[in-house]
């Protein structure tokens, strides 16, 4: 290898992936799999218009006695928008709180397990090869699948509903707590706890004075932030049956009630921002 | 105790790995004597000051500090009532960077308070009474309450030497007390240490880098070389040049 001044170093990396994009466009376009569908432009406006209209304005200004009609005219249904609407809201409601349940259930119990594997994966701890490789390959796994296929898993196991939900979060949060805990727990500042120990305090003691006090703002902070990126994350798990939002998500979808699909998609903006910027609030508290 | 001697080192060799840390040493050190020990880098100071409180065994000889054998084959619970008797000044400026300066003290207390209120840092009456004592005799009482990590270095060093206080030992070690300071906290530091020997019965041994403090630290100086003595005698009875001569490198 010859040295090359950093600068064209890099020039040859972004070419590289220039070519790594390219070739991904062009493969899909050589196979004729980039299509946009028949009627792009006139499908993306009536989406676009309906999903401007969210249902949730009809709690005030929907018809009271609105009919649903057929073909010739008859009336088959008549139905009270207002009622309706409104009870929806109190079901997306209920959704939003299980999503949040099961968000903040899973997190726990992801964190709970995450903190023996992440000490057990930590570099600096020296725990036997073996076990610290299982650790490490553990969490890597949890890692790498996806909330939703560990949730399709346990739905399969535990049935429809929160449980598999929270089951789900955890086992996908329990990686990437682990690797943030082994991380942290290499990052310690060695000197403190040899100044624990220099004065003959136990091992107990010594976690509870030198080590606790040092990883305790990274541990509330990864905790906060896991927490908030689950809160998204759950979201979505009623789509599989695993409780929450999700259940309305599939349900406005597959009855192609898209002013539902808006109330359902402003809400879920509004909660995720609220929770963002409380975790973020609390984080910056802490360092 | 056998003597009266507070460190009684005899005939010590350290060997790690082939390399000779510590060569046939013996030394004594008497109680409230203040002893200063030099030596260019790798003379195997560091060394002696570890096999005291026995972070290093010695591979053979005997030492006994407080008259307690330190052995190899000591047991952790040995070890910790050794190191609890024994108040100890690092150059790093040991010290948990996130606790406050009192928290920070009373980490000389842990050892003589097991309870697991410790845990929580619950101590007793007692615990508070001596660590505030140690605090208002370095001089930190009005910075008590703040973050060890918000201190200048001279302000650390004074914590470390509470917390040592606040173990209420007979013998405190320093390696390199002032290596991280200015040389206006270097001499605060220095005569910090000289004082608690002249007004309490403490036995102050210091590892001293910087020569400019010797006659500050060191009443009686030890000189290290290649992990071998090479003098021991009263600053009194000597002079500086005598002294840096050990740094020179050796005539081959």
């Amino acid at each position: 290898m010859t040295a090359r001044p950093g600068n064209s170093r890099l020039t040859l990396w972004f070419l590289a992936y220039l070519i790594l994009v390219g070739w991904c466009l062009f493969s899909f376009i050589q196979s004729d799999d980039l299509s946009l569908g028949r009627h792009p432009w006139q499908n993306l406006v009536k989406t676009t218009h309906e999903l401007s209209k969210p249902s949730f304005i009809d709690i005030w200004w929907g018809s009271t006695e609105f009919k649903y009609q057929n073909a010739e005219g008859e009336v088959l249904r008549v139905e009270n928008r207002q009622e309706v609407e409104t009870q929806f809201f109190w079901a997306l409601l209920r959704g939003i709180l299980t999503t949040i349940k099961i968000a903040t259930l899973g997190s726990f119990l992801g964190s709970l397990f995450a903190f023996p594997l992440g000490a057990l994966s930590a570099k600096n701890i020296h725990s036997p090869r073996l076990i610290a490789f299982l650790a490490r390959s553990l969490l890597g796994f949890s890692r790498s699948v996806h909330t939703l296929i560990f949730g399709l898993l346990f739905v399969g196991i535990f049935g429809l509903g929160p449980t598999a939900g929270i089951l789900a979060i955890a086992a996908h949060s329990l990686g990437s707590f682990g690797k943030l805990y082994a991380e942290t727990i290499e990052t310690l500042d060695m000197t403190s706890i040899d100044a624990v120990r220099a004065v003959g305090a136990s091992e107990t003691q010594i976690f509870f004075n030198a080590v606790w006090p040092a990883i305790l703002p990274q541990v509330v902070s990864t905790n906060l932030y896991i927490w908030e990126f689950n809160i998204r994350d759950s979201t979505v798990l009623g789509l599989i049956g695993a409780g929450g939002l999700g259940l309305l998500v599939s349900e406005a979808t597959s009855l192609f009630l898209w002013g539902r699909l808006s109330t359902i998609l402003i809400a879920i903006v509004l909660m995720v921002a609220f929770f963002d910027s409380m975790s973020r609030r609390l984080r910056t508290s802490l360092l | 105790m056998k003597n009266s001697a507070i460190i009684s080192i005899q005939k010590a060799t350290v060997e790690i790995s082939g390399k000779q840390l510590l060569n046939d040493l013996s030394v004594e050190i008497l109680p409230g004597e203040l002893v200063a020990v030099v030596g260019p880098n790798g003379a195997g100071k560091s060394s002696l000051m570890k096999i005291l409180t026995r972070i290093l065994p010695v591979t053979s000889g005997t030492v006994e500090v407080l008259g307690r054998p330190v052995t190899p084959t000591l047991k952790r619970k040995e070890i910790r009532e050794l190191r609890s008797q024994v108040g100890q000044v690092f150059q790093g400026l040991h010290s948990v960077p996130r606790l406050t300066v009192l928290e920070n003290v009373l980490i000389g207390r842990l050892s003589l308070n097991r309870s697991f209120k410790t845990w929580a840092r619950i101590f007793s009456d007692k615990d508070y009474k001596v660590a505030n004592l140690a605090m208002d005799r370095v001089g930190i009482s009005h910075k008590a309450e703040i973050r060890v990590d918000r201190l200048s270095g001279g302000e650390r060093q004074k914590v470390a030497i509470a917390r040592a206080l606040a173990q209420e030992t007979k013998l405190i070690l320093a390696d390199e007390p002032t290596s991280n300071l200015d040389p206006k906290a270097s001499l605060e530091i220095a005569q910090l240490l000289r004082d608690l020997v002249k007004e309490k019965t403490i036995t102050i041994v210091t590892v001293v880098h910087d020569l400019a403090l010797l006659p500050v630290l060191g009443e009686r100086v030890i000189g290290l070389r290649n992990g071998q003595l090479q003098f021991d005698q009263m600053i009194s009875q000597s002079n500086l040049k005598e002294i840096e001569k050990i740094y020179q490198p050796e005539a081959r």
